[in-house]
């Protein structure tokens, strides 16, 4: 399942990062790594992006980012 | 050494705020703040120092080091928030160089302290500096309230450094910290990699090759290395050297789908060590969610799919409409009628009479002077309102919110949310908001940010649209609803900004230097705060004293002048000079300079040099339109309604009281000759003036800004076309449309320009998405 997929509410597990380079650096340093549990708390009015609560922090994630994510649901 | 002062005793304390207060002196102790965005760093700067930087609750406040002074041998610099060394924006770019120059005798790092995992991960970045650091546990009060446990001499020892909690905000534990910069070992330490022996290893492998000459730093180059960041030159010329960081770098990634993920489970893995055993109730309590239970339930509301952007209309409408139309034009009214208008002006002209001054002299300074900055000043009352409203705005904690929100429709002319930001900061001030642009994650955002973020009407452009509102377009977008009357001009003006800016971003989109992929929204959503009385007033202050002083330095010399050209005639056939009524300015210096050149407005309808000299003067502040009107037009006494006049003629006499719109109207504009031909060159004169280069503080922001002259050039040419065309267009299509002009040669250069628009914006395909993000970055 991708990032992108997921519902407000949902609690998902980190799979796999299919993003390479700067993009993959970034979300790496954020703390979205594979095995990490966050909770999708807020998605925008118009479906994208979403707010994700991770290693005890709010972030928005953009919609390019979200849809390079493999998750699983908790 | 001199004792130090805490900010308790605050006015012992010598903080620096000069024009200088960027420059670092070499004989002075370096203390750098460092620290995630939005930790609270700028806060405890202006505590410590005594300054007033601007601070706000959202990432990405502070673009630029500041630096204070604390005591005498002292300098603190405060630091643009980062997440790592490794940066992508170039407010992020100035923060890690700086760091890394390295003249740094102690490094503060502020965390907040009620997500600490997150802030760990730049603790043990630091570590690897090899610069004493202490660590500074902010938001302290807010841990205590949410029964958080730290256990501090386990945390201490495990970062192996100081630890000092403390709340920025309230000022609690800064004098703990204070003593600590008193007995502080300054020096150098050895630098640290805090995390698993596998990775220890490989990374010392580098550095024991390391040439000696960068020793001191070879843990931080090899680490670098590694993850691919720049190195000094020599260093990557070294064959001995690259050959162990590619064995290394090797040897790290294998087992993992990359390097940078490798390094980075390594290290949240030690900061999950740290967390399990420092925080009582361990991983676990901290996996969950961490926000306060406040600010979840009012996201539940804000965030709401259905409510978040009638919320969002809601208070974008109350901010401008209690600003602009309702509270802030009492303001100005009565600042400007019956301050400036019945009190000031008259009292000055008496007085001046009575000590025999000459009746011309009087008269710069009763009509020149007072009334030109007068013109001015009249409008602080609303700027307060309008800057109390952003401040609060800034400081609660809705920015990111609003981005949020944002984001999808901003993506669709290829920004991303976050640029929100920088527009509504440039509603109070351009140069604020053309800084804030280097937040934005990509230099094609940046960019369309820097050409379009000025047009969104700044406060200095609102009494320009409030005189003209008043003097022209009074029976013009006025609305009866329910017998109440709804003045739509400043409203419709502000729209326009919107939709110009739109335009814009989209007309921008289509060339190659704007178009690559908008940058992902990555934005911490911070806790809501309640706004502080204390920062909100000390932010006003700071912003309305900038607009007073420029009242004194720049509308002051500016009106002088302007009253003296204005009032001065070169008589040809006795060659020489001599001093002008004042309704008899068409014979002055100015007209006679200014008049060859106005023709250039004539397209526009505003061909008369008074509304020249005012586009000009506005090049250097944008309120000194209004001033040049005042100095131009004069202000006449209203003419006193006689005793038994009837309420007809009371009322009339109500509309002539104020005679500067008048003026402006019939002297300016020629209303009363032209009829709606005046009132739509009126209308192309605000305008053009809304939408064109901003004043001179702005110009020269954005030259440092856009990085190459190039470019710079373009963005002038870009902004001076726009807007001239478009008001072009409104004027000649006015003319036509109202029956009072046939169609001419400047209405087919107005379809003209209409049809390179449209062709940009509907046929004109944008270039191929590049993924590359480069940065030009600007060396303050």
């Amino acid at each position: 399942m991708i990032l992108n997929e997921m519902k407000e509410g949902q609690t998902g597990r980190i799979v796999r990062l299919l993003t390479e380079g700067a993009r993959n650096r970034r979300l790496c340093e954020m703390g979205f790594l594979p095995g990490t549990v966050f909770i999708v708390t807020h998605r925008a009015p118009l479906g994208s992006p979403m707010a994700i609560s991770v290693r005890g922090y709010e972030v928005i994630v953009g919609a390019d980012d979200a849809g390079k994510v493999e998750v699983e649901i908790v | 050494m001199k004792a130090f002062h805490g900010c308790c005793d605050s006015e012992k304390v010598i903080g620096s705020v000069s024009p200088k207060y960027q420059e670092k002196k070499a004989d002075s102790i370096h203390v750098m703040l460092a620290g995630n965005p939005n930790c609270g760093k700028s806060t405890l700067f202006n505590r410590l120092c005594n300054l007033n930087v601007r601070t706000g609750n959202y990432p990405g406040v502070t673009v630029s080091r500041h630096v204070g002074s604390y005591g005498d041998r002292i300098q603190i610099i405060d630091l643009p928030g980062i997440y790592s060394l490794n940066s992508a924006s170039t407010d992020e770019l100035v923060a890690s160089t700086e760091l890394l120059d390295n003249d740094a005798e102690l490094i503060v790092n502020v965390i907040d302290a009620t997500s600490l995992e997150r802030s760990l991960y730049l603790t043990l970045e630091l570590k690897m500096l090899g610069a004493p650091m202490v660590v500074l546990l902010n938001m302290w009060d807010e841990v205590k309230k949410r029964n958080i446990s730290i256990d501090l001499e386990k945390l201490s020892k495990m970062l192996d450094a100081d630890i000092i909690p403390i709340s920025a905000a309230s000022g609690e534990g800064l004098n703990a910290f204070e003593d600590y910069l008193r007995n502080v070992k300054w020096g150098v330490v050895e630098p640290v990699y805090l995390g698993s022996d596998r990775i220890v290893r490989e990374l010392s492998a580098v550095a024991d090759v390391t040439p000696n000459l960068y020793k001191s730093h070879a843990l931080f180059y090899a680490k670098s290395a590694v993850l691919g960041d720049s190195c000094p030159e020599a260093l990557t010329k070294d064959e001995k050297w690259l050959a162990a960081v590619e064995t290394a770098k090797n040897n790290i990634a294998s087992g993992f789908d990359t390097i940078y993920q490798a390094m980075a489970s390594d290290r949240y893995d030690y900061v999950d060590r740290i967390i399990s055993e420092c925080v009582a109730g361990g991983a676990q309590a901290a996996e969950g969610r961490k926000k306060s239970g406040l600010s979840a339930k009012i996201d539940a509301v804000v965030l709401n799919r259905y409510m978040a952007f009638p919320i969002f209309i809601l208070i974008m409408c109350a901010v401008y409409y209690i600003s602009v139309s309702w509270l802030g034009s009492i303001a100005t009214d009565w600042a400007n009628d019956t301050l400036f208008g019945e009190e000031i002006i008259p009292a000055v002209t008496g007085t001046m009479t009575s000590l025999g001054a000459s009746e011309w002299l009087t008269s710069l300074v009763s009509d020149g002077v007072v009334g030109g900055v007068g013109a001015v000043l009249g409008f602080v009352p609303q700027m307060i309102i309008l800057f109390f409203l952003l401040s609060v705005l800034e400081e609660c904690g809705y920015m990111t919110r609003a981005a949020f929100i944002l984001d999808r429709i901003f993506n669709s002319f290829g920004l991303s949310g976050r640029a929100f930001i920088p527009y509504l900061i440039g509603s109070g001030c351009g140069v604020p908001a053309l800084m804030t642009a280097r937040t934005l994650g990509s230099e094609s955002e940046r960019r369309v940010t820097l050409f379009t973020t000025t047009m969104i009407p700044c406060s200095a452009k609102l009494p320009v649209i409030i005189t003209m509102a008043g003097a022209v377009f009074n029976d013009f977008l006025v609305f009866d609803i329910f017998g109440t009357e709804f003045r739509m001009f400043a409203p419709v003006m502000y729209l326009s900004a919107v939709f110009i800016v739109i335009l814009s971003a989209i007309i921008l989109s289509k060339f190659s230097q704007f178009k690559s992929s908008a940058s992902s929204l990555m934005l911490e959503l911070p806790d809501y705060h309640r706004p502080m009385l204390r920062v909100v007033v000390l932010s006003i202050w700071q912003r309305v004293k900038g607009y007073i002083f420029k009242a004194g330095r720049i509308i002051f010399p500016c009106v002088t002048i302007l009253w003296l050209v204005s009032h001065i005639g070169y008589v040809a056939e006795d060659g020489r000079f001599e001093m002008l009524d004042d309704s008899d300015t068409d014979n002055s210096l100015v007209a006679d300079l200014v008049r060859p050149v106005s023709g250039v407005f004539a397209p526009l309808g505003f061909d008369d040099y008074r509304a020249s000299v005012a586009v000009i003067t506005g090049l250097v502040a944008k309120e000194a339109i209004v001033s040049t009107m005042a100095v131009f037009v004069g202000v006449d006494e209203p003419e006193e309604p006689e005793d038994d006049a009837s309420d007809e003629e009371l009322a009339e006499s109500e509309e002539q009281t104020n005679a500067f719109y008048t003026a402006i109207k019939n002297r300016m504009f020629h209303v009363d000759e032209l009829g709606i031909k005046g009132v739509l060159a009126a209308f192309a004169f605000v305008i053009f003036n809304l939408f064109t280069i901003p004043c001179v503080a702005a110009v020269g922001v954005l030259r440092k800004e856009i990085g190459s002259s190039r470019l710079f050039w373009i963005a002038i040419a870009y902004q001076l076309g726009l807007s001239y065309g478009i008001a072009m267009v409104v004027y000649q299509f006015g003319l036509v449309f109202a029956g009072v002009a046939p169609f001419s040669l400047w209405t087919g250069i107005s379809i003209a320009f209409l049809l390179v628009i449209a062709y940009i914006l509907f046929i004109k395909k944008a270039p191929a998405t590049e993924q590359s993000i480069s940065f030009e970055f600007v060396k303050d």
